[in-house]
């Protein structure tokens, strides 16, 4: 039909689903998440920098591997200026204010004494389930800036793993880093495998040109 | 009885441009028109036309102005980038209204 063709919207939708069908994304956030659940394992004395560095070398990693992978069999696409303006911007705002909460809400939280404030001692007390709902909302937030909808579900997992290891963990909870680890590398573990099907479904659909 | 309309009553089909009407450059147009730019694999991917007609109506496109064709080579293999130029993004813009105004 002449008016499904010109529907820009869902034009621009299909080049947005297209271009994250190659399962990359999930690759990198799941294998990100998984790093990050390993770090927490060690006593390295440089974990909080090696967490820091890894986001932006990551994201540059992805970058190529897109050129070696994507391109060669999707084709090339570049999104409008603004469009890669507004998602570098709202990127920035999401990731900004999520590390923000997450390092106040686990500092807050971290060995409050009974006198504390009780925002404190709720934090205090549902820490676990806190960071979890921080991690569903990053990726909510990703998946409606990037247009990419498998993020929504990873992020009901999320709140789902991390609401069974609070309730593993049962009460009185302590809250260390090293509780965020395992929900962190079981959700790391999913995207990673449900990216590496989604790649193996996109290798098979575009074969590379001889 | 109806009264049958004479043509200056008719609505404005002959301002439709026809080289965009056409619906496998009109594709071209549309998927170009969302994006900054792409290559030929990438529309060929999109659209499900075939190197032949792609590049056939990409020749027509290039012609008349609405596109910008650039040819280089990516790790020593050919690659095609096209982008709307100014006058193909304004012939589409007038493009849609002129087709939203034919079925107001």
């Amino acid at each position: 039909m002449l008016t499904d063709d010109v529907d820009l919207k869902e034009i621009e939708r299909r080049a947005l689903t297209a271009y994250h069908e190659d399962g990359l994304l999930d690759i990198f956030i799941g294998g990100y998440l998984l790093f990050f659940g390993f770090l927490t394992f060690t006593e390295f004395e440089y974990r909080p920098i090696l967490i820091s560095i890894m986001a932006p070398l990551g994201t540059m990693f992805y970058h190529e591997v897109k050129k070696l992978v994507t391109y060669p069999r999707l084709g090339f696409m570049k999104f409008t200026k603004e469009r890669r303006a507004r998602v570098a911007r709202d990127t920035i705002i999401v990731l900004f204010v999520a590390g923000f909460v997450t390092l106040t809400g686990l500092f807050t939280g971290m060995g409050a004494p009974e006198s504390a404030p009780w925002g404190v001692l709720l934090l205090n007390r549902y820490n676990l389930l806190f960071q979890g709902g921080v991690l569903a909302l990053i990726l909510l937030a990703l998946g409606r800036v990037m247009s990419v909808n498998r993020l929504y579900w990873y992020s009901v997992i999320s709140l789902l793993v991390f609401s069974a290891g609070y309730l593993y963990l049962g009460s009185p909870y302590v809250v260390s880093l090293r509780n965020l680890g395992p929900p962190c590398a079981i959700i790391g573990v999913i995207m990673v495998g449900i990216g590496a099907l989604h790649y193996r479904r996109f290798i098979g659909k575009y074969p590379k040109e001889a | 009885m109806t009264p049958t309309p004479s043509n200056h009553d008719l609505p404005p089909v002959k301002e439709i441009d026809r080289l965009i009407h056409e619906p496998a450059r009109l594709l071209i147009m549309a998927h170009l028109y969302v994006v900054e730019g792409a290559d030929f694999l990438y529309l060929m991917n999109q659209t499900g036309l075939t190197f032949g007609n792609l590049s056939s109506h990409m020749t027509r496109l290039e012609e008349a102005g609405y596109i910008e064709v650039e040819k280089s080579f990516v790790d020593k293999r050919p690659n095609t980038r096209l982008s709307l130029t100014d006058a193909g993004r304004k012939a589409f813009d007038e493009y849609r209204a002129s087709m939203k105004s034919l079925f107001a």
